[in-house]
């Protein structure tokens, strides 16, 4: 549950610097999401609070309770989660694109992992991208 | 040549392509490796170096203009012809579609965006037509793995040996004006532009009437040119009623007078369109022999 995708992401993050896979942000509106940690937290806890996996049938619950915790995080856009992050002194922002006339002008919101504590209107970011929707800035 | 642009600190290089997939087009970001990007890079620089070698300062982009394959001109980034090329290398956070190379038909160009180290950005477009020439080579294409030859059978992509133009935060740098024009979706832009540039020259020149050159333009893609040429090069202000007149029985061009305006008559419009652009012109080598030539390409010299 911790040491694979942790792992994983380490080993993404690792090719993107090789292959200087960045890409230039332009930040519109920025919100930190540090709250969402909390809901991270409980969620990814409240299975494993007094059940026993000896037996097969809290097993399976958890098993379940666990898949469907994935299921929803994945879909709210939020596992990007990871109290490693926090540990690391990294902050996560959702970053909007910005408004303006110009056709050609992304309208998707995206996900930054950095170590910056505020990001202002119209700043230029280039940080290495982890999936087309989350970045990272070392 | 001046660019606004430092090659020796690149931050950041991206790639993309441009699509025919609707009635505007569109531009895609697809993820590169650090190799494609050197390459991109070293594409962008010989750029540069090709242009540098033009003598002199270089010339304003004309619509009207006949340019050989290869002549380096320059635009500014605020001409209406260059809408679509401002609006590319002025967007920010292009879309991601990883999946853009998958119907390689409808790719119309390729281009790079870099960002030096004071964040100032430089674009860079071909046309492509080398890039997906490989394409038709699949199956036919070999190469040498431990002992034998074998055909490599994956979709092969080819980057050519420089961009068609160079855009900074000043000007569009041409090296290649038909493939400028292709990118910039030029003969659309300017036969749009007909009733705009036409009212401006109005309102330099109220002694014409130019509804029946307007009419004409909008049908004629060469004439639509002249008039881009004529607003943009600022070539209608102060014209002489009496000189212009005289300019026209020179060269053949009916104009008839009437309630005090000069009215251009069927047929006339182009040689008249090439009279305000400068084109037309008179030589008397041979004595009592004049000789009229319309230039097809023109530079002015002297004050």
């Amino acid at each position: 549950m911790i040491v694979l995708p942790n792992a994983f992401l380490f080993l993404r993050l690792r090719t993107a610097e090789k292959h200087k896979d960045t890409r230039d942000i332009v930040v519109g509106r920025a919100e930190d999401h540090r709250d969402h940690l909390l809901v991270y937290l409980f969620a990814l806890l409240l299975p494993f609070y007094a059940t026993s996996l000896a037996d097969w049938r809290e097993f399976s619950a958890t098993l379940v309770a666990v898949s469907f915790i994935v299921f929803l995080f994945w879909n709210l856009n939020l596992h990007y989660m990871n109290v490693l992050f926090a540990v690391l002194g990294y902050r996560i922002f959702t970053i909007y694109p910005p408004q303006d006339e110009n056709p050609y002008t992304g309208n998707e919101t995206i996900v930054l992992i950095t170590r910056r504590t505020t990001i202002s209107e119209a700043q230029k970011i280039i940080p290495y991208r982890l999936s087309n929707s989350v970045y990272w800035e070392v | 040549m001046v660019l606004n642009f430092d090659f020796n600190v690149v931050r950041s290089t991206e790639f993309g392509v441009g699509r025919d997939d609707d009635e505007e087009g569109s531009f895609v970001l697809i993820p590169v490796d650090a190799e494609v990007q050197a390459a991109l890079q070293e594409i962008a620089t010989g750029t540069r170096e090709t242009m540098a070698e033009t003598e002199g300062e270089p010339q304003e982009y004309q619509p009207s203009e006949k340019y050989s394959s290869q002549e380096y001109v320059v635009a500014p980034i605020g001409s209406a012809e260059v809408a679509r090329i401002r609006n590319l290398h002025r967007a920010n956070n292009l879309r991601i579609d990883t999946t853009a190379l998958g119907d390689p038909n409808a790719i119309t160009c390729y281009f790079a965006k870099f960002t030096d180290s004071r964040d100032r950005r430089l674009t860079a477009i071909r046309r492509a037509t080398q890039f997906k020439g490989l394409l038709k080579s699949r199956n036919r294409l070999v190469r040498f793995v431990t002992d034998s030859l074998q055909i490599v059978e994956d979709e092969t992509f080819k980057l050519d040996h420089e961009f068609d133009l160079l855009i900074d935060s000043a000007q569009v740098h041409i090296l290649r004006p038909s493939g400028f024009e292709f990118i910039a979706k030029l003969q659309q832009v300017i036969r749009d532009a007909v009733p705009d540039n036409i009212a401006s020259i109005q309102e330099d020149m109220p002694f014409v009437d130019f509804s029946g050159v307007q009419e004409y333009a909008a049908r004629h893609t060469r004439a639509a040119r002249h008039v881009a040429s004529i607003r943009s090069q600022r070539e209608t202000q102060n014209v002489s009623q009496s000189l212009l007149k005289k300019a026209c029985k020179i060269h053949g061009v009916n104009v008839k007078t009437s309630g005090g305006k000069l009215t251009v008559a069927v047929g006339s419009e182009m040689t008249f369109l090439d009279i305000l652009d400068r084109r037309m012109y008179e030589l008397e080598l041979v004595e009592n022999a004049p000789e009229k030539y319309r230039a097809g390409s023109r530079r002015r010299v002297g004050i």
